[in-house]
């Protein structure tokens, strides 16, 4: 499968494990800048509903994009757990509103399989590169480029 | 280009060289302008200019720039020696060349593959045609088979300076008394061609023996090196040549150097006389470009000239072709690539300094605040926070004065884009610039170029007219475009008028019907500015058709978010047939920008301190009576002004918030109309200002704050939940995925706290809000409101005695108000008087005279101070309430008694106008005392003519005082009648203009043509003096305007009248 090539190419070693909703995501280590605690989210009106709001990251102004409204469930309030992960993109940093983010493991590259049409029968494929297979559950790799790209 | 060139160096001689250039181009307009008569320095400094562009681009080994720069430096000689007139023409080549000079400059990496050939040969055209007189284009091909015929060429020139005659086929200049010099000596001059690598590498020796041993034999006079034939690191090295040419002064024959210091003769030439002589100062700048074309040309037999000998770069000649023709065509994506090219600045070494010595301070402020720190001694920590806090301010305006450019950066382009503009339409334009040394950030500079451009060129383009069509419009055949610098409160103000045919508003409102922008009841309605604005629109352009230099589909709408991004608005003022004028406002810097901090709900806003007029808070209790809805546009006035007023929760679509008054509570706020509290979605008419009774929520929370805002047309206020504190803000850019609502941002910054705020960018808020245009019909009600406020706004001090009951007087009778201590005053003979300002004046009560509600007895209480005649005299009150400044409707029967002019609703109350005048009168006829009248003006009788009672009164009783008859009317009709009546004894009028039956105006045009009384002086009262009325009263024949209450300047007025008519 072409997908399963990509994630090839992107050669992943690491897989940053975090949950959206019931969803259990994996991103390439790699693309992970830092994972922070810093959820004090100033709210921008009239943004795409996408868009949590910014926050201040060291002096930048740093876009919080909602992975739950991405992936169509509710938005929640902010809760202890939740954790923000930056990563960049076109430039700049842009950070990915996770309900929490739970590991980061060593990865097998035999292990990864193309994702389905949708995933829990709600979150569009198109969102993910590929599924890791790890003992008692899957992980949906994924893909950030196009999570990011409007 | 040699690799192995260092990027430092490389880039300085970047920098430099756009210097440089950046100044030729001025200078060759000056040059062009001066003509035959030109400055020999001006010329001198273009040529070492390209001179020193020559020398650095050979060392670099960029050859096409040092050929096109050597071809420039030809026609430049030419010019000094004055053996060719800077003609237009020739200036324009020059020019052109120096585009592509840049243009290769900016890329020198790839400078090499740049097709120069047309330049070359226009270079050539210009050098030979204009001395020939004959065709450009037969004169580069011409002069080129001439070329090919003799033998004569030279490789590029060492530093050619004047009296230097540069000889042929031969990289060097020499100069004739040099070659004498020589010969005198008995020596000979020869030029020698070594290769390098054969004679050191190859032959073991080094460079410095190398020279020694030619040292040996003669002198050695001048050396150079071929770079363009050494090749590149990756070639194979063995192949690799290095060519040197010396100049050598030397006793030897050619025969006796074979063998020892040259292998062959052909390595050899003599320079002869005759040499020189065959190539004479006005032929003789050839340049390398020629020797290889005679080179191509005697490989492949005559190819036409304008192939170049750069055969390998042949299949990507077109798309240079078309690249460069792209370039040219468009001199502002020229201009703008010079300007955001700049990756190094100079900065004066002063402010380095500067910067120094305060980092250095900071590095000791800081030891200072770690030593405290550590022994924990709060008064040093202190003291060293505040020295930092200091340093750091100094260091901050310093590092900003480093950012700081002139506007001549910018100003300066435009002579060319002017000047090729005015060429390309035929019309003539003369370029004023102002200013150019006011400094801006250099961000701005940067990003103010494109859309300045764009002004520039529409004012060129569209602005000014033909000179055929400006003769027959009586104007000078050259128009005159002006770009103004200026600083103003704090901002720079960039201003570029054009004495042009304006902006017909007619025409751009066919234009937008045309396209659709809005429906036609909606044009129909709008006024001149706001027809004109259209063209910030979107959608909009009103080019006839699209020309090489004008608008190339880019709208005034982006050139007004351009500034906008950049904090700056641009107002427009346009009057047909003279002209147009742009002004924008800018910030000093973009960087740090002083802000206002709101917020609405719980979130901070931030308002850029540009765009800020001035902050409102209404009171509770005056939100209903100061806040209107017009159509759907709430509104508050002003001073005799309507603002428009948007809820800055409304726009951003969340929840306003508002402090309960009884519990604290905070609630959301779902107020649906402003000035109505109590949550209805119905619009209640200003009919509630009638109700007598206290507004129930009366209350310190629910007060409307309002802060208005300037965008460029329009003014308008926003309304925020609270104004927090102003702050000086960096300011930072939002995201990717923010791009879209970057309409509503300016982008973000940091607070205090560390939390991320928005920056509101109040101009585009408005655009889109479409405040300005769209609600014409608002517009239009509000204009007829203004004027009624007009005609009934007065200022009036509201004052109380007792809890219920309200008093006005017109504040403009009143001098001063006073705090008055009971025990000052005095009782005497049954009369108060207290001291004020070193005399006794007679205090009054409204109740001494009125059948009102006696004062409060409060220990203290205030006094008006007025004057009547040459009386002064104190009317006390007790409580000061407010100088209400509203449109009120006066009721001059219910109340009516002495002392009291009528009554009217006042902040929901009903209120007594106070008859100043009436009170003191009533009591000084009481005890007996007559107001002994001036004499100078029994002998005038004043007409008033004035419909409402109130002014009336007032009025008259002010006049009389002063010693004059009055007598009254109630309209124009009656005026006339009396005027009649009394045509002879009457010596003035005063008259109101908006009146029942008959108005001023109507009655002033009468009594000037229909009874012919056409020196009788006849002073207008109004309420407020606008100048459209007072330009219709004078066409009437008024003779002067005065404010309806201002008795001073009334009766200086009618004195100064008076004196008129006596003489």
């Amino acid at each position: 499968m072409d997908d399963v090539k990509e994630i090839q190419n992107e050669v992943i070693h690491e897989l940053m494990i975090f949950k959206v909703h019931d969803v259990l995501c994996g991103l390439n280590n790699i693309r992970v800048k830092e994972i922070n605690r810093n959820t004090r989210i100033t709210d921008v009106p009239h943004s795409p509903p996408y868009v949590r709001g910014v926050i201040n990251l060291r002096g930048d102004i740093v876009t919080i994009i909602d992975m739950r409204v991405t992936f169509g469930f509710e938005s929640i309030e902010i809760n202890e757990d939740m954790r923000v992960v930056v990563v960049e993109f076109m430039d700049e940093n842009v950070g990915l509103l996770t309900d929490r983010v739970l590991d980061i493991i060593p990865v097998d590259g035999n292990k990864f399989e193309a994702p389905p049409a949708k995933l829990l029968k709600k979150v569009s494929g198109d969102y993910f590169m590929s599924i890791y297979k790890r003992a008692g559950d899957l992980i949906a790799v994924i893909d950030i480029e196009k999570i990011l790209q409007k | 280009m040699p690799e192995n060139i260092d990027k430092e160096i490389l880039q300085t001689f970047i920098d430099e060289s756009i210097e440089h250039l950046e100044g030729i181009e001025n200078d060759l307009l000056a040059i062009e302008e001066q003509g035959t008569s030109t400055d020999q320095e001006l010329i001198n400094k273009v040529f070492r200019a390209i001179h020193s562009i020559k020398g650095a681009s050979g060392f670099f080994g960029l050859t096409k720039i040092s050929d096109l720069s050597h071809g420039m430096e030809n026609i430049l000689n030419k010019i000094r020696n004055k053996e060719l007139p800077p003609t237009s023409q020739i200036i324009n080549v020059l020019l052109s060349s120096v585009d592509t000079l840049s243009s290769m400059i900016n890329k020198p990496e790839e400078s090499n593959n740049v097709d120069i050939s047309e330049d070359l040969i226009l270079l050539k055209g210009a050098e030979t045609g204009a001395a020939s007189e004959s065709a450009q284009a037969e004169a580069a091909a011409q002069s080129d088979t001439e070329k090919a015929a003799a033998p004569i060429s030279q490789e590029a020139a060492a530093p050619a300076t004047e009296g230097m005659e540069p000889c042929a086929d031969i990289p060097f200049s020499i100069a004739a008394d040099d070659l004498t010099k020589v010969e005198d000596e008995g020596k000979m001059l020869y030029t020698i061609k070594y290769d390098l690598i054969k004679e050191t590498v190859d032959k073991g020796i080094g460079l410095l023996d190398f020279i020694m041993n030619l040292q040996k034999v003669g002198t050695l006079i001048d050396t150079y090196i071929d770079f363009s034939l050494v090749g590149t690191l990756d070639a194979d090295l063995d192949s690799i040549t290095i060519s040197l040419t010396v100049l050598l002064a030397t006793v030897l024959e050619v025969d006796f150097m074979v063998g020892s210091i040259v292998t062959s003769e052909d390595q050899v030439i003599q320079i002869t006389k005759e040499m020189l002589g065959d190539a004479p100062a006005a032929e003789a700048p050839e340049k390398e470009e020629k020797k290889k074309e005679e080179k191509t040309e005697k490989e492949s037999s005559r190819m036409p000239p304008t192939s170049t000998s750069d055969a390998i770069h042949q299949p990507e000649k077109e798309t240079q072709e078309k690249e460069k023709k792209e370039q040219k065509g468009d001199i502002v994506a020229d201009l703008k690539k010079q300007l955001t090219a700049s990756t190094s600045l100079r900065i004066s070494v002063k402010l380095l300094d500067a910067l120094m010595t305060l980092t250095g301070e900071l590095v000791l402020a800081r030891n200072q605040l770690v030593q405290s720190l550590s022994v924990n001694d709060t008064l040093l920590i202190e003291n060293s926070t505040k020295a930092i806090n200091l340093i750091i301010s100094e260091l901050q305006e310093t590092v900003m004065a480093t950012r700081m450019q002139p506007l001549s950066i910018v100003f300066n382009k435009y002579k060319r884009i002017v000047h090729d503009l005015a060429k390309a339409s035929g019309k003539k334009i003369n370029l004023l610039i102002e200013g150019e040394s006011v400094e801006l950030d250099k961000t701005i500079i940067e990003n103010i170029a494109d859309p300045l451009t764009h002004l520039v060129r529409n004012a060129a383009d569209h602005g000014i007219e033909i000179p055929s069509q400006r003769a027959r419009n009586g104007k000078d055949e050259a128009g005159t475009l002006k770009l103004h610098a200026f600083h103003e409160a704090g901002q720079v103000i960039i201003r570029i008028s054009d004495d042009g045919g304006g902006i017909d508003h007619n025409h751009i409102k066919d234009t937008a019907l045309k396209k659709g922008l809005f429906p036609k009841e909606q044009l129909e309605k709008m006024t001149k500015e706001e027809l004109v604005n259209i063209i910030f629109m979107p959608g909009f352009s009103t080019a006839e058709k699209v020309t090489d230099l004008s608008g190339r589909g880019v709208g005034m709408d982006v050139v007004s978010s351009n500034f906008s991004k950049l904090g700056g608005v641009v107002d427009i003022s346009t009057s047909i047939g003279k002209g147009t004028t742009f002004t924008i406002k800018l910030p000093l810097t973009l960087a740090i920008i002083s802000s206002l901090l709101t917020s609405v709900a719980d979130s901070r806003y931030i308002i850029p301190q540009v765009n800020l007029l001035e902050l409102i808070r209404v009171p509770p209790d005056q939100v209903k009576s100061r806040i209107e809805k017009i159509e759907d546009v709430h509104v508050i006035r002003l001073r005799e002004r309507l603002l428009p007023l948007v809820r800055l929760s409304d726009v951003l679509d969340v929840k306003s918030i508002y402090r309960d008054p009884e519990t604290g509570e905070v609630l959301d706020d779902r107020r649906y109309n402003i000035h109505d509290r109590r949550g209805s979605k119905e619009d209640v008419s200003a009919d509630d200002n009638k109700r007598a009774t206290p507004d129930r929520r009366k209350n310190f929370d629910s007060a409307c704050n309002i802060v208005v805002v300037n965008a460029g047309d329009i003014q308008y206020g926003l309304i925020v939940d609270t104004i927090l504190d102003s702050e000086e803000i960096v300011v930072k850019p939002l995201g990717y995925h923010l791009s879209e609502c970057k309409g509503l941002y300016a982008g973000a910054t940091i607070l205090g706290d560390g939390r991320a705020a928005l920056i509101l960018d109040v101009v585009n808020l408005c655009r889109q809000l479409n405040l300005g245009i769209t609600n014409s019909m608002a517009k239009q009600k509000m204009i007829q409101k203004e004027k009624e406020l007009e005609r009934d706004a007065k200022l009036l001090l509201v004052v109380k005695n007792a809890p219920n009951e309200q008093f006005a007087f017109p504040l403009s009778l009143i001098s001063r108000v006073e705090k008055v201590n009971k025990k000052d005053i005095e009782i005497t003979a049954g009369k108060r008087d207290i001291k004020y300002r070193d005399e006794s004046i007679l205090l009054f009560k409204i109740e001494d005279v009125a059948n009102v509600a006696p004062i409060d007895d409060e220990k203290e209480t205030f006094m008006i101070v007025f004057n009547m005649g040459k009386r002064t005299s104190g009317i006390m009150f007790s409580h000061l309430i407010d100088i209400a400044d509203i449109d009120i409707e006066i009721d001059e029967s219910t109340f009516q008694q002495p002392g009291i002019l009528g009554s009217a609703i006042i902040y929901d109350k009903t209120t007594l106008l106070v008859d100043l005048y009436g009170i003191v009168n009533a009591k000084l006829e009481e005890w007996g005392i007559r107001t002994e009248a001036p004499a100078e003006g029994a002998q005038h009788l004043i007409l008033l003519v004035e419909d409402s009672n109130f002014f009336r009164k007032n009025i008259k009783a002010f006049i009389a005082e002063e010693g004059f008859n009055v007598i009254t009317a109630n309209d124009g009709v009656e005026g006339l009648e009396m005027l009649e009546k009394h045509k002879d004894s009457i010596s003035l009028i005063i008259t109101d203009i908006e009146m029942p039956r008959m108005d001023g105006f109507e009655m002033t045009r009468r009594i000037r043509e229909e009874l012919h009384m056409l020196s009788i002086p006849i002073i207008a009262v109004t309420a407020l003096a606008g100048e459209s009325a007072e330009k219709k009263g004078f066409e009437a024949g008024i003779t002067d305007y005065q404010i309806k209450l201002d008795r001073d300047r009334v009766l200086a007025s009618i004195r100064k009248y008076l004196s008129e008519v006596k003489k």
